[in-house]
């Protein structure tokens, strides 16, 4: 019987897996994300309708609204080919496909159980580990490519002759990034803070924002952009240093308190497997609840206690 | 059904029901951090901790013996550094005290009753309400800190944006051009108020900055004022290059700063690791009691 389950489960996640692969590449046929910049409908909520809509976050709802804020968006949702929805269907199908394939090899609920959680954590580490090497990698580059463009532009180019005599010289990420910057001046027709507020849309680093703002001021009150792009090449790259430093010399804590936290876990569910009956009562009997709630209490006031000591650190 | 099943089960479902409303009070608060993040506002968790505080706490009396108390300390400095003293007052912050002993009491006897030991009940209530008398002067304390440090944080980026500007504008069109385009920075919220200050009470610029800095207590924001005090009295030159080195010795300061907390920091995660360590400690010792127990029958 679990396996038949087990089995209806995978396929269906499988099936969940290559619809949820197409539907983005449908959308994105079918709509242009910058209409709003090229003025032919107008008005950023038209890019908004156009964005494609996840069928997982209307499935799940307020929660992964919740989810799909500062931190966990906008550190997933980078790079060309990634989009913050289809990570959200990608960890449904692999959780589906997870609990299938436990119930089918192991034949046991609580593995199962384990692999529900766990499956789509282990496909969200991977997509947050990617997101911050794309992230380190752009970020390396920035600032010198920004100094290059400065001084091409200060041999009296404009800044789209600028970016284009620059970039073949470059290497990837910056380079394909530069590339899509160029074209989206020339073909929507913006000004340079435009563009760079466009693309600190696409890539929502600090960093890019910044750039975007000095530009925008810059204008206002009427500075060379040449001259603007050679002191924010500093400034940035200052900004990335100290950012970079501070998280050096925190990721050994942090590493630690995390490993920590879930010892506990961990250890009861290792004594579970060599040796259930040791562990059941703690599950049956009142004792063992109460001992369950006082533990669970330490565990999520350390857990406080450890993020309150981070927040100050990184402040 | 015996008494012990429904005990059991009442554990369950009222720890499933924190469980739950957890998991849906922390999502709501992220969606209005992203939608605070998509409007280019500024979301100042901690201060917002306070105010929900207050707001859970105003039914209950402020007792004046409290209210002493918090005069007496260092809090109201604390409520003007965490930008919350035109919400919160020293009577506020007496029934927030009176609430957290209360709650903190109530679990500490809770948990002795749960035990099975009057002695303990005794001793994890009296302890409860010391830890929840001293509860909000923590809360308070670091939106205090934390909001200050995003002000540290934030300045050397901001000297060297007005430095820009100064080259072709004046120190105040700098300042209302930083506070327009970084208005997602706590920084630029802080300058917002003095600009406020000279619009609708006319007053200086220099003026209304050295308000700001007596309101901070910010060490770091005094160059700042210091150039605007320069700019309005005698005007602003070399300003651009004055105001780019400060901002370098600003970064040079914030970074020993980060490594001496970074240094500072497994010393101070000592605590809670204990913590867990004791928990799985705890869990253990209870196993081996439950199989003695069994044995023995």
């Amino acid at each position: 019987m679990l396996t038949i389950i087990g089995l209806g489960l995978a396929a269906v996640g499988a099936l969940y897996l290559i619809v949820s692969a197409i539907l983005p590449i449908l959308q994105q046929a079918r709509s242009d994300p910058y209409t709003a910049y090229t003025g032919s409908t107008g008005t950023a909520a038209a890019a908004e309708a156009a964005r494609y809509r996840s069928p997982t976050e209307a499935i799940l709802g307020v929660f992964w609204r919740g989810m799909g804020s500062s931190n966990f968006k906008r550190r997933v949702d980078v790079g060309p080919d990634f989009i913050f929805g289809s990570l959200l269907d990608r960890m449904l199908a692999v959780s589906l496909i997870g609990v299938g394939l436990g119930l089918i090899i192991f034949g046991q609920p609580l593995i199962a159980a384990i692999l529900l959680f766990g499956a789509p954590a282990l496909t969200y580490f991977l997509a947050i580990r990617r997101a911050k090497a794309y992230e380190a990698r752009f970020l390396l580059q920035l600032p010198n490519a920004i100094l290059l463009v400065s001084s091409a532009m200060a041999a009296g180019r404009n800044f789209v002759n600028a970016l284009q005599a620059t970039t073949p010289n470059l290497a990837d990420p910056i380079k394909g990034e530069l590339e899509h910057l160029g074209n989206r001046i020339q073909a929507l027709r913006v000004t340079e803070a435009q563009a760079f507020e466009m693309w600190a849309e696409r890539l929502p680093y600090p960093e890019l924002h910044t750039i975007s703002s000095a530009l925008a001021i810059g204008n206002q009150v009427g500075l060379e952009t040449y001259a603007l792009l050679r002191s924010l090449s500093g400034s940035i790259q200052d900004e990335i240093r100290g950012r970079n430093e501070l998280e050096a010399l925190t990721s050994q804590v942090k590493g630690t308190a995390t490993v920590i936290s879930y010892l506990p876990v961990i250890f009861v569910l290792l004594i579970y497997f060599v040796t259930p009956k040791f562990v059941t009562p703690l599950f049956t009997t009142f004792i063992g609840i109460v001992t369950i709630v006082i533990a669970g209490g330490m565990n999520y006031l350390s857990r406080w206690w450890t993020a309150r000591i981070l927040k100050r650190i990184e402040a | 059904m015996d008494v012990t099943t429904l005990a059991i089960l009442g554990i369950v479902f009222l720890v499933l029901i924190l469980v739950i409303v957890g998991i849906i009070v922390r999502a709501r608060r992220r969606a209005a951090k992203a939608a605070a993040f998509a409007v280019g506002e500024v979301y100042d968790e901690d201060k917002k901790r306070v105010l929900r505080l207050r707001s859970q706490a105003k039914m209950l009396p402020a007792i004046p013996l409290f209210v002493q108390v918090v005069k007496r300390g260092d809090l109201p400095r604390q409520l003007d550094q965490a930008d919350v003293s035109h919400d919160v007052s020293v009577e506020d912050v007496a029934r927030m005290k009176l609430l957290l002993m209360m709650i903190m009491g109530g679990a500490g006897v809770l948990l002795g009753v749960m035990l099975f030991s009057p002695l303990l009940m005794v001793l994890f209530g009296a302890a409860g309400m010391a830890l929840g008398f001293t509860g909000p002067d923590s809360t308070i304390k670091q939106a205090a800190t934390i909001r200050q440090a995003k002000v540290s944080r934030a300045l050397p980026l901001a000297l060297e944006v007005i430095g820009l500007a100064v080259e072709r504008t004046s120190i105040d069109a700098g300042i209302a051009y930083y506070c327009q385009f970084f208005s997602g920075e706590v920084l630029a919220q802080e300058l917002g108020y003095a600009n406020q200050r000279v619009v609708q009470l006319k007053e200086r610029l220099d003026v209304a900055m050295s308000e700001l800095l007596h309101k901070n207590r910010n060490d770091d924001l005094s160059f700042l004022v210091a150039a605007v005090g320069q700019a309005t009295q005698v005007g602003g030159r070399d300003l651009k290059a004055m105001l780019q080195s400060q901002s370098t010795e600003l970064r040079i300061k914030r970074e020993q700063e980060v490594k001496g907390r970074a240094l500072r920091a497994p010393v101070l995660m000592t605590f809670p690791t204990l913590l867990n360590m004791l928990a799985l400690l705890f869990i253990l010792g209870s196993l081996a009691f439950l199989q003695i127990g069994n044995a023995a029958k």
